[in-house]
């Protein structure tokens, strides 16, 4: 089980902060948006469309470097992308749709309309096949006893920076008290002098950006494949539940245990062999803890009055 | 049309389905006023409310802010011209604690933008001092002080009540829309709640309100408007309004003759 606490870690981090994008944004606009997964992908595709090697048989189209294919620079331009993309979805889909009081289960089919939609366009331009970052190959290494690539440790570091800020932007800023108001109630925030609109725009902005984020760092310590998102996306669901719906704190240690579980769980005697269950332990144990906390482990009862 | 009172509305009207909610022809408020409007149950006085604040839209009609026609502006806007509401079933931000919801009314409107939310000038947070020894006076005020640092989900109905005037005392609009301040209250803490809107007047809001506690809207009030079906049938002083036959026959009832 120790040699895959490193793992573990890692796809905690991924779990921690897709969980925290995925629950600010249900908490603020009351989508459930089961095409986060997508946005997931999309930041880690775009990347790789940025700066794969020419080789790289992912892409069909031919390699687009007008940033020089630097790594980084290519990250970077893909986060703003995701950024982009969330206003788009915002502004051309999901305000509309708010506009004309449509229920939350048909917006909810719509969101899972969108995610088969997106995955398939992944899919159409780029194979089937995994593809990885033109990276350097890395050796583990011990850290504390923990195995890890030099690379993987940037990723926690980063990684655990990026939560951090998140955590700060939300709580001391004016933007991000905002955004905890019109999550709380919109109507109290509308007559408090808040424009519910632009904050919701400046959510889908803020969220997807973090989704792609996530994208990129996921396809660093793995790889990138067109249905990547979705696949990850039942954890993402089952952290920001764990953890309490709607609290950023909550989501972020809720996804952090549940993609620990899952990898740790990898390293049970009796799973050899069988590492494709891997979820089933870990969200098993999520259903366990609600059934004992049914408003997640940071989630509050609300008084009835 | 514009008009130097603080709010007035012309041919407002506002139906759902084959239900006339608000016809209202055209009523004015003045500055300097405690106005309560009062009317059966259905008679459209929160559908009104609701219109004035634009979380509904009207079918027809015009609404003047200090002379503007605001008719076509969003809550938020109306918010920052200086124009709130509270609604029938109190609220406040629940997972906040009580001096974030203070701070957040205190401060809110006047900035909202990302670059200077990210850098807090020295005039920013000395903003931020000033409003908390604000805050704290507000709380001492309404017996809220242990409760400080409690989030508002805490609170009991009584509280949250006291809360979400406190915004208001601290916030300082122009017009605050009240709906159904004592609803739900003990009489102890409706004369309380009572003083602190009579102070809320002296401090320069002005008040329109939404009651059915009749004995209260009678000693406050310095005009009562009454509503039935969607349009006012009387509107004047309390003692004017006590004795109105119309008013006795819709709404108050024999036993208050």
């Amino acid at each position: 089980m120790i040699e895959q606490l490193g793992n573990g870690l890692l796809l905690g981090l991924i779990v921690a902060i897709a969980s925290v994008s995925l629950s600010l944004l249900y908490g603020v606009t009351r989508i459930v948006n089961f095409a986060h997964g997508e946005i997931i992908a999309l930041g880690a595709v775009l990347t790789l469309f940025f700066s794969s090697s020419p080789e790289s048989s992912f892409l069909y189209l031919d390699r687009f470097s007008p940033l020089g294919s630097s790594f980084i620079v290519s990250s970077i331009a893909s986060i703003l992308l995701c950024g982009l993309f969330g206003a788009l979805l915002e502004l051309c889909l999901f305000r509309p749709l708010r506009k004309n009081n449509y229920g939350n289960v048909a917006v909810l089919v719509i969101t899972i309309g969108l995610s088969i939609f997106l995955r398939h366009i992944f899919l159409l331009f780029a194979s089937a096949k995994p593809a990885s970052y033109a990276l350097d190959l890395q050796k583990r290494e011990d850290y504390f006893g923990i195995q890890l690539t030099p690379r993987n440790v940037q990723v926690l570091i980063i990684g655990s920076v990026v939560m951090i800020l998140v955590g700060l932007f939300l709580t001391y800023t004016k933007t991000g008290r905002a955004m905890r108001a019109v999550r709380d109630s919109s109507e109290l925030a509308s007559v408090s002098g808040i424009n519910s609109d632009y904050i919701i725009t400046l959510t889908w902005i803020f969220s997807s950006m973090l989704a792609g984020f996530t994208g990129i760092i996921q396809g660093v310590i793995n790889n990138v494949r067109w249905n990547m998102g979705f696949l990850i996306l039942l954890l993402i669901f089952a952290g920001s539940i764990l953890g309490g719906i709607g609290t950023s704190f909550g989501a972020m240690f809720g996804g952090f245990i549940i993609g620990m579980l899952v990898q740790l769980s990898v390293g049970l005697s009796f799973m050899d062999g069988h590492t494709e269950a891997k979820n089933a332990i870990a969200l098993a144990l999520m259903i366990l803890i609600l059934l004992i906390r049914p408003q997640g482990i940071f989630g509050s009862k609300e008084r009835i009055s | 049309m514009t008009s130097n009172k603080l709010l007035s509305v012309s041919s407002l009207k506002k139906s759902f389905g084959g239900l006339q909610a608000v016809n209202v022809d055209s009523l004015e408020f003045s500055e300097n006023e405690i106005t309560s409007l009062i009317g059966p149950n259905g008679a459209g006085k929160t559908t009104f409310f609701d219109l004035l604040t634009k979380f509904q839209n009207p079918d027809q009609g015009n609404i003047f802010f200090e002379g503007e026609n605001v008719t076509s502006f969003q809550s938020y806007k109306l918010a920052r011209l200086g124009m709130t509401r509270t609604f029938q079933l109190t609220r406040v931000f629940e997972k906040m604690s009580v001096l974030e919801n203070m701070q957040f009314s205190g401060s809110s409107v006047k900035n909202e933008s990302i670059s200077r939310s990210l850098i807090k000038g020295k005039s920013l947070n000395n903003f931020e001092k000033e409003l908390e020894i604000e805050v704290d006076k507000i709380l001492e005020l309404l017996n809220l002080s242990h409760m400080k640092y409690s989030y508002a989900r805490e609170l009991s109905g009584g509280q949250k009540k006291l809360l979400e005037l406190g915004r208001a005392l601290i916030r300082k609009p122009k017009l605050l829309l009240l709906d159904e301040p004592l609803a739900g209250v003990n009489p102890k803490l409706a004369e309380e709640i009572l003083d602190i809107i009579k102070n809320l007047s002296i401090e320069g809001i002005n008040i329109i309100m939404v009651e059915h506690n009749i004995n209260a809207v009678m000693k406050i009030s310095e005009r009562v408007v009454v509503m039935a079906e969607g349009k006012i049938i009387a509107d004047g002083e309390p003692e004017a309004i006590r004795n109105n036959e119309n008013v006795i026959e819709a709404y108050l009832g024999k036993v208050n003759e």
